[in-house]
């Protein structure tokens, strides 16, 4: 079934500037939280992020709220959303190119105070009707400089999801909106700001991420800049220029690094309408301006950007009230406007001057291709290669009004779509019936065009859209799922066979945010061994392939697996207890927490405890037996109201330091 | 919109204060009722809370979060949570400006989207570049609402 969400994100960000150095940020971007140390040109934007000097092993703790959500779909539970909650942390700790790592601290107690910067994770029935998910950095006034520049370190992120689920999700935490929802909003926890490239960090209507496939080369570029790894900078390059308007300079116009074989990257411009496209791989891009788009439902400003203010205190707007163009001042772009990106250098003299018009034009699209054998629609739109497909496409400007004495849709009046140098065919532009409101057209895709990410062009006399990965190419379908049985495998130790269809060398398969380890495999049939859970525990099994497509997309309800009582090593014991000695962490120097478990199955380098706040650093944990555990700390502070979890997979034990023992394994809410 | 709101009012917003509301900061604003169309309340003001603000020096912002001008009026359509906190459905797209036109009607409008979309049940949503007299607004929640103005 189609599905259109108009439910939006928004994101917070907290910061009172008392003073401003004139320093210069090698981490030109200006998707984050940004703040100008001036009121004219020239302008140095500040952005805010963490400090990592003052984080061990550059690494932000996370804490869930032990409240967790108050309902649940059918067969979900509150250690599946934690498992999906780490498993969206670990997307980012898997970008080998920045700095930042992010880790499970354990269950925090709501109203938690913690000194050491951290993120807690609540869940709350606060958030109003239109939106997912909320999340912000949070800072004070003081500035910090390191080697990549002047920056306002933030010291406590919020990410506040909704507490009855369902109300608000599609499908279960499971889902692909659930989790690209986290991926989302922790990229907002650590300073990124929405951007428009199809990006996971884009807003949620014109996303092409998926749960296989979640970041794309914008995202990483954002991460990667705000907390560069040693050599990253080096490694890529920089295209800049300025976006003029009748001679002025365009504030927050949203200006494109693309090409028919990149995703695209994105930067916004200056108040003077100077830019810089920084993380760019070398290589030869287009490069297009265009305007942020009106905010649509779930939306407060264009974009749903956080105005950037400059050192008077004042929030500068974007202006919206141009037509989007290519470099050099085109809407036909050939290959002779390409431009070059050279590694370690920045291609200059990328200027625009745009030509102003008050129709506002396409904006804000979403994609999504038919599967025919299935019947359903899925996002990400992948087309197979050789083969012809229906994209069927949703926002602003594609479709004339609607109004109460309308009995179907039209297109907007020459409205046409392209692609952006693909060798491909796009043709029968068409509506369906109300009450769906999207556009289809028939792609058919060369055989060499090659996989991955194309561009789409919408254009309407005098106007251009440009839709990075507006569908992605694929060699098969997405995985199937057919069915799962307990097994054994080559060495004879239990295992999980999973039957299925399109599985391909790199397939994983998860656990609800867990993988488990893939012993044999075929096109058709995998042996995993799961990842551990308490005897009883229901999983929902989930297969992601490299391409981006996930067993998800043709049926959204995942087959699950009830691991049983005598399938060990992957099936814990039942009804787990812990003694934790001493109850009360004294502040101040390294400190050693004994855990001695009954019913407990620990094992090392899975096994991990945290005490729900950044005032306790853990700094190893032992596995002495299956039955104890001896933890390493650095309290910083007394923390005696502070939780300790202590997780085995997708087992959670948590209960209050000195209090009883409060087993939270799968309650099956 | 209509059916999502707990209340639909058209009123005039009185000088706001801010406060932390657990680990986030509100603004809250005293809207003086002028009318109501869906809910009611028999002080004749409604407390609504805006995500964002400044609080003892740490200052919180919402992206999207609307800037609400006291003295001005509004039309608004709102949704109260479980907890009590009154706020305005999907940030912005529930607030809608007040004017008068040259026939000396009042006139709500709402520049943004300019396409039908669908609500998160599947059902159509006319988000079209509202622009309407207050008695068409009127005359639609009354529609919607089967004329009862609850």
């Amino acid at each position: 079934m189609m599905r259109l969400s108009v439910r939006g994100r928004a994101a917070r960000c907290a910061a009172v500037v008392a003073g401003f150095f004139l320093l210069v940020n090698s981490g030109w971007g200006y998707y984050y939280y940004t703040y100008f140390n001036s009121s004219s040109a020239p302008y140095t934007p500040i952005p805010c992020r963490f400090d990592l000097t003052a984080l061990v092993n550059n690494t932000v703790p996370f804490f869930i709220s032990g409240t967790g959500p108050s309902a649940f779909y059918p067969g979900d539970s509150f250690p599946a959303v934690i498992s999906q909650i780490t498993a969206a942390a670990n997307i980012w700790n898997n970008v080998s190119t920045s700095s930042i790592r992010l880790a499970y601290g354990g269950l925090y107690n709501p109203g938690t105070t913690q000194s050491a910067p951290g993120i807690q994770i609540e869940f709350s029935d606060d958030i109003p009707p239109g939106l997912l998910a909320v999340s912000a950095p949070e800072t004070f006034g003081n500035l910090a400089t390191d080697s990549n520049g002047t920056f306002i370190p933030i010291t406590l992120s919020l990410m506040v999801l909704p507490t009855n689920l369902p109300n608000v999700f599609d499908g279960p935490s499971y889902s692909e909106e659930f989790f690209v929802t986290l991926v989302h909003e922790f990229g907002h926890t650590m300073g990124l700001q929405h951007t428009l490239a199809s990006s996971v960090m884009s807003t949620y209507n014109t996303t092409s991420s998926t749960k296989a496939s979640p970041l794309g080369a914008d995202d990483i570029a954002g991460i990667s800049l705000l907390y560069p790894a040693p050599n990253y900078l080096a490694s890529v390059g920089s295209i800049s220029g300025t976006v003029t308007l009748n001679g002025a300079g365009v504030n927050l116009a949203s200006v494109v690094a693309i090409s028919p074989s990149n995703p695209a990257i994105a930067t916004l411009t200056n108040p003077d309408g100077t830019y810089q496209i920084n993380g760019v791989p070398p290589g030869l891009y287009y490069v297009y301006v265009h305007p942020l788009p009106a905010p649509v439902e779930g939306e407060g400003s264009p974009d749903n950007i956080f105005y950037p203010h400059n050192s008077s205190g004042v929030f500068l707007a974007p202006n919206t009230g141009f037509i989007t163009q290519f470099y050099p001042n085109t809407q036909s772009p050939s290959p002779e406007d390409l431009i070059a990106v050279n590694k370690g250098a920045v291609t200059q003299g990328i200027n625009f001057n745009v030509t102003p018009t008050s129709s506002p034009g396409i904006s804000s699209v979403r994609t999504y291709a038919y599967n025919a054998n299935a019947q359903t629609y899925v996002v990400g739109a992948p087309v197979m290669a050789s083969a012809t497909t229906t994209v069927a496409a949703t926002g602003e400007g594609l479709l004339q009004p609607y109004t109460s004495s309308s009995t179907s849709y039209s297109v907007t009046p020459g409205l046409n779509v392209g692609l952006l140098g693909t060798a491909a065919e796009i043709g029968n532009l068409r509506t369906y019936s109300p009450p769906n409101p999207y556009i289809a057209v028939d792609v058919t895709v060369a055989n060499f065009s090659g996989p991955g990410p194309k561009h789409l062009l919408f254009s309407t006399p005098g106007n251009l859209y440009v839709l990075p990965a507006g569908f992605s190419v694929v060699d098969m379908p997405p995985p199937v799922i057919s069915a799962l049985a307990p097994a054994t495998d080559a060495n004879g130790n239990p295992a999980v066979a999973i039957a299925g269809l399109q599985f391909q060398p790199n397939t994983q398969i998860f656990f609800d945010g867990l993988p488990a380890v893939i012993e044999q495999q075929s096109s058709n049939l995998l042996i995993v061994t799961p990842p551990p859970a308490p005897a009883g525990y229901t999983a929902a099994v989930v297969a992601l392939n490299p391409d981006g497509q996930s067993s998800l997309f043709l049926k959204p309800g995942a087959p699950s697996y009830t691991y049983g009582a005598t399938a060990a090593p992957f099936a814990l014991t039942a009804g787990p207890s812990l003694v934790v000695s001493p109850s009360v962490i004294p502040a101040g120097g390294s400190f050693t927490v004994n855990v001695q478990g009954t019913n407990t199955n620990f094992i090392p380098g899975v096994t991990t405890v945290g005490f729900g706040t950044s005032d306790i650093v853990v700094n190893q944990v032992t596995v002495v037996s299956p039955t104890q555990l001896q933890v390493t700390v650095t309290p910083t502070v007394t923390a005696p109201s502070s939780n300790i979890t202590v997780t085995t997979g997708l087992e959670v034990i948590s209960q209050a330091l000195g209090s009883q023992i409060a087993a939270t394994d799968n309650p099956q809410q | 919109m209509i059916t999502e709101s707990t209340a639909i009012v058209y009123g005039t917003v009185q000088p706001s204060f801010s406060a932390f509301r657990g680990a986030m900061i509100y603004t809250h604003y005293q809207v003086r009722i002028t009318n109501f169309y869906k809910g009611s309340s028999v002080f004749g003001y409604l407390d609504l809370a805006v995500p964002g603000g400044v609080v003892n020096g740490v200052r919180q912002a919402f992206a999207g979060s609307p800037t609400l001008v006291p003295g001005q009026s509004y039309f608004l359509f709102l949704w109260t949570s479980k907890s009590g906190l009154t706020q305005i459905i999907g940030l912005s797209q529930g607030l809608f400006n007040v004017s008068t036109n040259a026939s000396g009607q009042l006139v709500v409008s709402r520049g943004a989207t300019t396409e039908t979309m669908l609500n998160s049940a599947g059902q159509v949503v006319n988000d079209s570049n509202i622009k309407m007299t207050m008695a068409q607004m009127v005359s639609k929640i009354q529609s919607v609402l089967g004329g009862s103005g609850q």
